[in-house]
């Protein structure tokens, strides 16, 4: 198999790796990293579970190669907060009553701070756009956009 | 996923290299958003992949000439934030903004939306209505064609497998508004159901000059001249408009023939060319 | 001292490790040595399999085995209620979903590479996919006793007496359609043999302990030697109460004696999982000119699919709520489940109960307009009350709330309660 070089920042650490080149970036995230905060919910772009900020803005890693992440910045959920410290979108996602599975989660709060980091005081629509890449079959999303308001409140104090 | 070699060129002469060597069994690889589907289920088995998002030359936006020149590998999201196309091409941004989830947009290229060669491709009406002028580049040499001929059908192109799309030349009336819209079957990630573009010039309450394009209507979107015929020269009023609409319809049903589609898009291009053309009035204004 | 617990709103347990993406999930557990599972599954819905020719799969650097029916030491099948989804078909195929074979290899791309190479040649049989023609003689059989799998009748008074005093009648035909559950976690598991020797799998089940009862059967091994651990649940809406990769993951694993993983992708989930039942309700219902209910006739037709699991209880609760909530003194109901090829339909939330509503709400709508009624008085007048007896008989001695909901959600709505009434 072809295995090829791989450099890039994940989570703020630099990592040097000799992998396959047919592997998407989830994949070398989840078998490589074991970071498996990131989740394949459909492995084509259409549920945003497998969503990590590369180079800042949230893209479907089911969709990106491994390799293209060369030399780039990727932030997943493990780089967000940790359970002794949450981020205060992680936290408002638990206030609002915004996890029920949990699998979208992590995309979702990935959605959510690339949102904010963008715009610290979304409307609500604004809210649902940066959100519809990522679908939930639990909540009915009503709670996720509450936690989202509620994590612009936080993080505006 | 099936084997498959990867390249990183940071050139487009590396880039070339690449597919001049590769003959026809590399394949370029941009965001990735269609590509690394077909991957996986098998679609196309290249040897490998020419990732070009590592070419800084292949980003980016510009003016020249009161021409607007798009390089391949820019984004939706910079694109559909880009000053120049917000102010001089806005039918553009529209298009983009509603390109598959933020996360589609902030990978997917406007290269790959025009090779990939959908019906359905958001971008491809809108770069069409502006007479958009791909140029292609090999190891063999440059040459530049319209996107309506470089169109060949549901995902067949004219770029021969050493040609690398390396940007798209759109050439707007001076002064114009424009406007496009598309009609999926929900607000995100949705494949357009028909879509449309409109560019006007006023000269004073009548239409001097016209563009019309339409998408998902036929297997690669098309300039409408019947529709922008019929516009020249036009009051731009209630009644101009109803008449336009009645005209899309037309047009619409003529293409469709028989197609199980046709009922309900003969009926729905009707709200599209209606919301493109509030569009276009609120921008008028501004 | 207590402390409060009412009123409050507290973190969920598992939420913090949620929303830091610790929780872990079957495809997360990654584990020494573990080799990796893909099922081939069937091409047509119904056929005979003339050959099933897996040495080419097996001749492939890095692939460990290639499972199929032989491999099966118990019971060569599973279900909820009835054991007939089999592990891997035996000779013939009754539905699209039907697992073939299971291709365990090192590495994902491997098996992958592996389940291509499985040659298998089919016959195809006549195939049904309609339960209404499923239920003619003339029908191919899935069933040596025919495909209608279940039969309730339901009979309260006497439906023609009743229709005799209706002032109107109205008839009307419906149909729902399939609807997979698409919870977001696909299926997954990992299957392991532990120091004790005994197997244990990691999933994300519903039902871990008739699993165990089931994956026991059919690995011929007594339940003890079982364990299902639930992991984190990515959704399920009722699609993870039949078993999917349960059994082929600890097969494997105790006949490899090394850890095997299989995760489905979204597609093959969607094959693997039962769906929502599609039904046709068929109803007559008729009532006095001032709105008073006096006869309803229902024959519900859901499709069962290839395999039986939840569905006569599916259609037992369909046709007990075939009345909705309102009181109704003449009722005939027939409720069938009836096999076709399609894919298997069970449980999914409300569990047959929520087709029902969609016909007899409908024909209330219907009846209103022809008695010229509100939507609201027609119901008001028919509306479950404490003491009222259902169409099985049941008396509702315990609290109904229907018409306290009723009253205020017509009050919000600004209607004039008093004289709808
Ligand atoms: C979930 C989802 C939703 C989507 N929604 C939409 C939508 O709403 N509207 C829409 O229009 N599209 C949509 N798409 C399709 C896709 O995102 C677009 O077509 C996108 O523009 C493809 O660009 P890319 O950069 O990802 O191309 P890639 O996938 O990298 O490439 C696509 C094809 O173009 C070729 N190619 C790419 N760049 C060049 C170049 N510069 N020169 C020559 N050949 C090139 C590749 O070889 C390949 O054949 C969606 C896709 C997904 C997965
Ligand atoms: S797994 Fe990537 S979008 Fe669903
Ligand atoms: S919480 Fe289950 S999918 Fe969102």
């Amino acid at each position: 198999m072809e295995m090829k070089k791989l450099s890039l920042t994940v989570n703020g650490k630099l990592i040097e790796r000799e992998v396959p080149t047919n592997i998407r970036l989830l994949d070398f995230l989840r078998d490589y990293l074991h970071l498996t905060g990131t989740k394949e919910g459909c492995g084509e772009g259409e549920c945003g579970a497998c969503t990590v900020l590369l180079d800042g803005k949230p893209v479907n890693s089911c969709l990106v190669m491994a390799h293209s992440a060369h030399g780039r910045e990727v932030i997943t959920i493990e780089g967000i907060g940790t359970p002794d410290k949450l981020h205060p979108i992680q936290e408002a996602f638990l206030e609002a009553g915004a996890v029920q599975c949990g699998y979208c989660t992590p995309g979702m709060v990935l959605a959510a701070y690339a949102l904010l980091k963008e715009n610290p005081n979304p409307t609500r629509e604004e809210i649902k756009v940066a959100i519809s890449g990522n679908l939930c079959r639990c909540t009915g999303y009503n709670k996720i956009v509450d936690a989202v308001e509620l994590a612009a409140r936080k993080e505006g104090k | 996923m099936q084997k498959v070699d990867y390249f990183r060129p940071e050139t487009i002469e590396e880039a070339l290299e690449l597919l001049a060597a590769g003959r026809e069994e590399y394949k370029i690889l941009a965001g990735g958003t269609d590509l690394v589907l077909h991957l996986r289920e098998r679609k196309v088995s290249p040897k490998a992949l020419v990732d070009i998002t590592h070419i800084s030359a292949l980003k980016g936006i510009r003016e020249e000439e009161g021409k607007i020149i798009i390089k391949a590998a820019t984004t939706f999201t910079e694109v559909a934030s880009s000053t120049i196309v917000l102010e001089k091409i806005p039918a553009l941004a529209d298009a983009c903004k509603v390109v598959g989830s933020p996360q589609i947009r902030n990978q997917g290229t406007i290269g790959g939306n025009i090779v990939n060669a959908s019906p359905a491709a958001d971008s491809v009406p809108a770069l069409v209505l502006f007479d958009g002028v791909a140029r292609l580049t090999s190891k063999r040499g440059t040459r530049e064609i319209l996107l309506t001929e470089l169109l060949q059908g549901v995902g067949k192109t004219a770029i021969e497998p050493d040609e690398l799309l390396e940007e798209v030349i759109l050439t707007p009336y001076p002064g114009s508004v424009s406007g496009f819209y598309k009609l999926g079957r929900r607000n995100a990630l949705a494949i357009a159901r028909i879509s449309g573009a409109v560019e006007l010039v006023f000269a004073g309450s009548k239409i001097a000059k016209a563009r019309v394009a339409l998408g998902s209507v036929a297997p690669n979107p098309f300039r409408a001249t019947e529709l922008e015929q019929f516009l020249n020269g036009r009051e731009f009023n209630e009644e101009t408009k109803e008449e336009l609409i009645a005209l899309a319809k037309n047009l619409v049903a003529d293409k469709l023939g028989s197609r199980a589609s046709a009922p309900y898009k003969r009926e729905a291009i009707a709200g599209v060319m209606r919301e493109i053309l509030n569009r276009i009035e609120q921008r008028r204004g501004r | 001292m207590h402390e409060r617990i009412v009123g409050q709103s507290p973190w969920r347990v598992d939420g913090i490790a949620k929303v830091t993406g610790k929780a872990v999930f079957p495809q997360d557990i990654y584990l020494p040595g573990m080799v990796y599972g893909k099922t081939v599954r069937s091409k047509y819905p119904h056929a005979k399999i003339t050959k099933l020719d897996t040495s080419k799969a097996e001749a492939l650097p890095g692939v460990l085995k290639v499972f199929t029916a032989r491999d099966v030491p118990g019971h060569n099948g599973h279900g909820v209620l009835h054991p007939d989804i089999p592990v891997f078909a035996d000779g013939k195929v009754t539905s699209i979903n039907d697992a073939i074979c299971l291709v365990v290899a090192e590495t994902q791309d491997i098996a992958e590479e592996a389940a291509l190479l499985i040659d298998v040649e089919y016959e195809e049989l006549p195939a049904v996919f309609d339960p209404r023609e499923a239920m003619k003689e003339t029908a191919p059989k899935l069933r040596e006793n025919g495909n209608i799998a279940y039969h309730l009748k339901i009979r309260k008074g006497d439906v023609e007496k009743g229709f005799a005093l209706a002032d109107v009648i109205v008839e009307q035909s419906f149909k729902t359609s399939m609807v997979d559950q698409a919870f977001l976690q696909p299926e997954a598991g990992v299957a392991t043999v532990d120091e004790r020797g005994h197997i244990v799998i990691y999933v994300a089940t519903q039902y871990p302990h008739w699993d165990r009862t089931e994956i026991a059967r059919a690995l011929g091994v007594s339940q003890n030697m079982v364990r299902v651990v639930t992991t984190a649940v990515g959704g399920a809406f009722g699609g993870r109460e039949d078993m999917t990769v349960q059994i082929h993951a600890c097969l494997a694993a105790m006949v490899l004696k090394r850890p095997v993983k299989i995760v489905y992708d979204r597609s093959e989930s969607f094959k693997a999982h039962s769906k929502r039942h599609p039904m046709y309700m068929d109803y007559r219902v008729g009532a006095t000119r001032d709105g008073k209910l006096v006869a309803l006739e229902a024959t519900i037709i859901g499709d069962a699919g290839a395999y039986l699991s939840w569905s006569p209880n599916i259609l037992r609760k369909a046709a007990v709520h075939a009345t909705g909530p309102y009181y109704i003194p003449n009722v005939k109901v027939d409720s069938y489940a009836v096999h076709t090829n399609n894919p298997f339909t069970g449980a999914m939330r409300g569990f047959g109960a929520a087709q029902p509503p969609m016909a007899y709400e409908a024909i209330m709508d219907m009846l209103a307009e022809k008695l010229n009624l509100h939507p609201f008085t027609i119901r008001w007048r028919n509306a479950f009350e404490r003491g009222s007896e259902t169409a099985t008989g049941q008396i509702l001695d315990m609290s109904v709330g229907l018409k306290e909901t009723m009253l205020e959600a017509a009050r919000r709505f600004g209607w004039n309660v008093e004289e709808l009434k």
